[in-house]
């Protein structure tokens, strides 16, 4: 396995020192070795990434810049368009599409970057789940044990990059399927704020709770791409208009104006033990002074899962009249249940959701950063039903969302970061954010990451 | 007086409004779907039970 940084690729490609053949055609090797085992791509676009390298070095031969990714290899979760492939987005219905006659927004932006994209990636259908356990193609298995989920939905994002087959992936999150993959699998990944980052040409899960965001091995690599997704699309009713704020330029300017609280109560509560101390570490390492409660944690949770549901029944309910049974059976039921539901409980609990944002948004008031678990448990063994924590039991895959879920469900960024010196299984912390303050958790991540405190440990 | 949640009350809801919404359920899927749906409910009761709700809100989310 190969675990050079984006960055230094392109570094090296720019300056000559590789061709974007080379480190294309590695990337496809290790591919080729590795990929098999974790269950991680669903397609690999080899011909079109050694065309994608060729066209790099001939711009680099003739004296041209293809960008600041120039020749690194990535791959996307595939619900993300790409022009002249059909969309899968998890699932069997989705194979009668037609190909794509064109990139998603943010497959384009790292394309246009110089990045080759070489494939793309196992999600859980229609990204509603924690595990990537796919009936119909298969289980993606952690590159830290392989009887272990490498989380979800992006779970294929996760271990694609984890096994070091690619530095940089995307994946998007509705409730931590960004967050959760990373955390499980060792890695930095990227909830950006919403509407922080086009979602044209994504197969969307929950239309007023997806977000778009990259995962990779350094916070810098993370910096990266994110500053080359971010940005008004015209074309994205969800997208925000206001113009892109570049996070690398502050990546090292540290921490010592940032209020920083650890996440009490509901967020150390049905964890594991080492979970719960890695985000004190994390917390302490940042010169946290307090604990703060997040108002109606739980009731954010439990909106969540009434939004997401029925707003992802909506998109499906056509296929779920006619066609129930080409669902996969771990969406099908959670669909049909949601589809079912009175209005009125999902417009109380949209209520719910801006009164919960309002109170959350005080919280920010005097803090900057807000440190929690991503999960409450390391990555949970495929098949798992259920777990138990602290004499309780718990259904397993609803459960690694705990966390994560209060904060997609308003919008706020987070980073999930892998914490250094866990004992078995990769673990990570959130790094939450007030709305749009990315640069804030991104150099309070950088600075983790200096200190040696958190960090992408590879797998064994 | 709470509403009946028991295993039959959901199962009746389950079978009677997907067969009015045009979903056909597959017997051996039922038990699944009306666990999913009481976790629904329950769901809608602890946002009840936080107390708090906005007149303002939209159903196009922004931060």
């Amino acid at each position: 396995m190969d675990w050079q940084s984006a960055s230094s690729i392109a570094e090296d490609v720019r300056g000559g020192r590789l061709r974007a053949r080379a480190a294309v055609e590695a990337a496809l090797a290790r591919i080729e070795l590795g990929a098999g085992r974790l269950n991680c791509f669903t397609a690999v676009l080899t011909d079109q990434a050694l065309a994608d390298a060729a066209r790099i070095d001939a711009e680099i031969a003739a004296g041209s810049d293809p960008g600041p990714l120039a020749g690194v290899p990535f791959a996307v979760k595939n619900l993300f368009d790409v022009a002249g492939i059909v969309t899968l987005a998890g699932s069997k219905i989705n194979r009668e599409r037609a190909p794509a006659n064109q990139d998603a927004g943010v497959v384009r932006a790292l394309r246009r970057a110089g990045a080759v994209l070489v494939g793309t990636l196992n999600m859980d259908e229609y990204a509603y789940g924690f595990t990537t356990e796919n009936t119909h193609y298969g289980p993606t298995r952690n590159p830290y044990d392989l009887s272990r989920s490498a989380g979800g939905s992006s779970g294929g994002s996760s271990a694609a990059v984890a096994a070091g087959l690619v530095p940089i992936s995307l994946g998007t999150d509705t409730g931590g399927s960004i967050r959760v993959p990373s955390a499980l699998c060792g890695l930095f990944g990227l909830k950006p704020t919403f509407g922080r980052v086009t979602r044209t040409g994504t197969v969307l899960f929950a239309p007023s709770v997806d977000h778009v965001g990259p995962l990779a091995r350094s916070v810098r690599d993370l910096v990266a791409v994110y500053d080359l997704l971010q940005g008004p699309d015209a074309d994205d009713p969800a997208c925000a208009t206001r113009p892109a704020e570049p996070a690398m330029p502050m990546l090292a300017d540290g921490i010592a104006d940032l209020r920083v609280a650890l996440a009490g109560g509901y967020f150390l509560e049905h964890a594991e033990s080492e979970v719960v101390a890695a985000a004190r570490r994390v917390a302490e390492a940042l010169g946290a002074k307090r604990e703060v409660t997040v108002p109606h944690a739980a009731a954010a949770r439990a909106a969540a899962m009434i939004v997401t549901g029925v707003e992802g029944s909506g998109l499906h309910l056509a296929n779920l009249k006619t066609r129930p049974g080409d669902f996969d059976p771990m969406t099908r039921d959670r669909f049909i249940a949601a589809a079912l539901l009175p209005g009125s409980l999902y417009t109380r609990a949209q209520a719910f959701r801006r009164a919960y944002q309002l109170a959350v948004e005080t919280l920010f008031a005097d803090i900057d950063i807000l440190v929690t678990p991503t999960t409450p448990l390391a990555a949970p063994p495929i098949g798992q039903e259920q777990v138990m924590l602290g004499g309780s039991t718990f259904p397993s895959r609803a459960h690694v969302g705990r966390f994560t879920i209060p904060f997609s469900i308003i919008g706020l960024p987070v980073i999930s970061v892998p914490v250094r010196g866990a004992t078995h299984l990769p673990l990570g912390v959130q790094l939450v954010g007030a709305p749009f303050r990315e640069p804030q958790v991104l150099r309070a991540a950088a600075f983790l990451e200096t200190e040696r405190v958190v960090g992408f440990v590879p797998p064994s | 007086m709470p509403p009946p949640r028991d295993h039959a009350t959901l199962e009746r809801f389950v079978e009677e409004a997907a067969r009015t919404l045009g979903i056909a359920i597959d017997p051996t899927w039922r038990p699944t779907i009306v666990e999913h749906l009481r976790r629904l409910l329950e769901a809608a009761d602890a946002i009840d039970a936080a107390g708090i709700s906005s007149a303002d809100h939209a159903t196009r989310f922004e931060p």
